[in-house]
C-alpha cells in the first residue's frame, strides 16, 4: 500500500534516498573506487528508480554549475556597484541636444549641452550606449538587458527586489525567473513589473511604450516612487505577449493595443523596421540611430506614410533612398548635421 | 657471493632494458618501476633456470611484466573511466554549454551558494573546480577529513534543494513554458 503512506514517511524516504545518493556521488567523485564499490553502486542505483533519479539530479547540478566557479571563491572581490561612465557616449548624447548650428558653434556647444542636459543621466547610469551603439548587459541576477541606441539604465538590486530605471532610450529585457524577487522597470514615472518574461520599454521624452514579447507584464503609471513599498497612486494594466501600451508622464496607461513584435524588436537583430509612419516620424526614428541630427526643411504632411526596412549599418543609404523617393535632397552639412530639404520649395 | 648470470646480465644491459620498457609502457618512470621489479625478482631468486642467453631471457621477462602492468593499468583505467562517467557528463566540444543550466536557474543557485559558509564554499571549490581529492583538501586547509566530507555534502544538498525550489516554482507563477 505505497499510496497510503503518510507524507511524513515520504519525506523521510526522500531524505534517505538523497542522503545515499549524495554519499555515492561523493565516493565516486573523489578518490579511486574499487571494482567492488562500482558494482555495489550500480546495484543500489538500479534497485529503485528514485535512487537513479536522485543520483542523476546531483550529477546534473554538478555538471551544470561550471559557469558558477566565481561564486564559490569566498575571497572574490565584491562587484563594483557602479561602472564608470564610458567617455565615448558623451559625444552622442551631447550632440542630440543641438539645434541647427554650424560646425564651429557645435564644437563649442557640445560640453555645454552635455553639462546642462545630460549630466544627471550620466551620473545615474550604470550602463549606457552611445548613438548607433547597441549592447547586451547581463544583470547581476542573470537577466539580460539589451540597450538600443542612445539609452541608459540604472540598477537597484537588493535581496528583496530587482529594479531597473530606464533613464533614456529603449531597452529590451529578458527576465531571469526568480520566485523571490519581482523585476521592475521604471520609465518616466511609470513602472512595469515583469511576471517572468521578455519585454521592451521605450521612452521618448514625454511618452513611454511597453511592448511584451513573452510572458506577462503589469504596467503601473504613475507609479509610487521607488522608495515607497506600497500604495501606487496610478492605475495598472496587465499586458500579455504581443500587446503594448503607452503612457505619458503623469498620466495613466493608455489603451492596450496589439504590438508588431518583429518591428518592435527589429533593432535586436541590427535592423530598423518602420511601418506606416508619417515621413517626419520615420526620419525621427532613423535619427535615433545616427550621430548628429537630421533637420527636415520641407512640408512633409502631403506625403503618404512610409514603410522602411534597413540595416542599422546602412542607415545613411536608407535615408538618401527615402529622401529621393519623395523628391527631397539630403545635404550633409557636417558629420553631425544632415538637412533634408525640398528643392522645389 | 657471485652474482648470478641473470644479475650480471641485468647490470650489463639495464639501459637497453629501460629503453625497451620505456617504449612498451610509454613512460620512463613506469619503465624504471618495472625494471626495479625485475631486479628485485632476480635478487630474491636463488636458483635461476639455465639460460644460455641472459640478455634474451631478461628481455622476455621485461616484456611479460610490461604486458601484465598494461593489463592492470587497463583494468584500473576502465574502473576510473566508469566512475568518471558516473560523475561527469561527457565533454561536448561542439556545444560546451549544452549541459549548463539555464541562466535564470544559475542565478538562483548562485544566491544559494552565497548563503553557504566560506569554508564550505572553499572546500567545494577545491573539489569541483580544482579536482582536489578529499584528503588533499583536508591537508591543504588543515581540517579533518570528516569536516571536508560534511562540507561537500552540505554544498551538494544546498544545490539540489535550491534547484528543486526553482523548478517547483514553475507552475506557480504561470511561466511554466520558460524560454527556449
Amino acid at each position: 500500500m505505497q499510496a497510503m503512506r503518510e507524507p511524513r514517511d515520504r519525506d523521510e524516504a526522500t531524505r534517505d534516498v538523497d542522503d545515499a545518493a549524495q554519499d555515492w556521488f561523493l565516493r565516486l567523485a573523489s578518490g579511486e573506487p574499487s571494482a567492488e564499490e562500482l558494482a555495489s553502486f550500480r546495484k543500489w542505483r538500479d534497485a529503485d528508480p528514485r535512487h537513479r533519479a536522485a543520483y542523476d539530479e546531483i550529477r546534473e547540478v554538478w555538471n551544470g554549475i561550471g559557469a558558477l566557479e566565481a561564486a564559490w571563491v569566498p575571497a572574490a572581490p565584491p562587484r563594483p556597484a557602479r561602472r564608470a561612465v564610458r567617455g565615448g557616449a558623451v559625444r552622442g548624447v551631447a550632440v542630440r541636444g543641438l539645434a541647427v548650428l554650424g560646425g564651429l558653434a557645435a564644437a563649442c556647444a557640445v560640453l555645454f549641452v552635455a553639462a546642462s542636459v545630460d549630466v544627471p543621466v550620466l551620473l545615474r547610469a550604470d550602463h549606457r550606449t552611445g548613438v548607433g551603439e547597441q549592447r547586451t548587459i547581463t544583470l547581476p541576477d542573470g537577466s539580460l538587458a539589451h540597450l538600443n541606441t542612445d539609452s541608459a539604465i540604472a540598477l537597484h538590486f537588493s535581496d528583496g527586489h530587482r529594479r531597473v530605471s530606464l533613464l533614456r532610450g529603449e531597452a529590451m529585457f529578458e527576465v531571469a525567473k526568480d520566485p523571490d524577487r519581482p523585476f521592475d522597470v521604471s520609465a518616466l514615472d511609470g513602472r512595469s513589473t515583469a511576471l517572468g518574461t521578455a519585454f521592451v520599454v521605450r521612452e521618448s521624452g514625454e511618452a513611454a511604450t511597453v511592448t511584451v514579447a513573452e510572458g506577462t507584464v503589469r504596467v503601473t503609471a504613475p507609479a509610487a516612487p521607488e522608495t515607497e513599498t506600497s500604495g501606487s497612486p496610478g492605475s495598472s494594466v496587465t499586458l500579455t505577449a504581443g500587446r503594448r501600451v503607452s503612457y505619458r508622464r503623469g498620466g495613466p496607461p493608455g489603451p492596450v493595443g496589439a504590438a508588431d513584435l518583429p518591428s518592435a524588436t527589429a533593432w535586436r537583430s541590427g535592423s530598423i523596421a518602420i511601418d506606416g509612419l508619417p515621413l517626419a516620424d520615420a526620419l525621427a526614428e532613423i535619427d535615433r540611430y545616427r550621430p548628429g541630427r537630421i533637420v527636415l526643411l520641407a512640408d512633409t504632411a502631403r506625403f503618404e506614410p512610409v514603410t522602411v526596412r534597413a540595416s542599422l549599418q546602412a542607415l545613411d543609404g536608407a535615408l538618401k533612398a527615402l529622401a529621393a523617393t519623395h523628391g527631397l535632397t539630403v545635404i550633409e552639412v557636417t558629420h553631425y548635421l544632415t538637412i533634408i530639404r525640398d528643392p522645389s520649395a | 657471493m657471485r652474482d648470478s648470470l641473470l644479475l650480471r646480465a641485468f647490470h650489463e644491459h639495464q639501459w637497453e632494458l629501460l629503453r625497451f620498457l620505456g617504449r612498451r609502457l610509454g613512460s620512463h618512470s613506469l619503465a624504471a618501476d618495472v625494471a626495479h621489479d625485475i631486479y628485485v625478482k632476480l635478487l630474491r631468486t636463488d636458483e635461476h633456470p639455465t639460460v644460455s642467453d641472459g640478455r634474451a631471457y631478461l628481455f622476455g621477462m621485461a616484456a611479460n611484466l610490461a604486458t601484465d602492468h598494461l593489463r592492470v593499468e587497463a583494468r584500473r583505467g576502465e574502473i576510473l573511466a566508469e566512475a568518471d562517467g558516473f560523475v561527469w557528463h561527457e565533454a561536448d566540444e561542439l556545444s560546451p554549454e549544452r549541459h549548463a543550466l539555464a541562466r535564470a536557474e544559475l542565478a538562483y543557485l548562485e544566491r544559494a551558494i552565497a548563503g553557504l559558509p566560506p569554508r564550505c564554499r572553499r572546500v567545494f571549490h577545491l573539489n569541483r573546480y580544482e579536482g582536489k581529492t578529499q584528503p588533499e583538501i583536508a591537508e591543504a586547509l588543515g581540517i579533518g577529513l570528516t569536516t571536508v566530507y560534511k562540507d561537500l555534502k552540505t554544498a551538494i544538498d544546498t544545490l539540489v534543494k535550491a534547484r528543486r525550489r526553482f523548478r517547483d516554482s514553475d507552475g506557480r507563477d504561470g511561466d511554466g513554458h520558460g524560454k527556449a
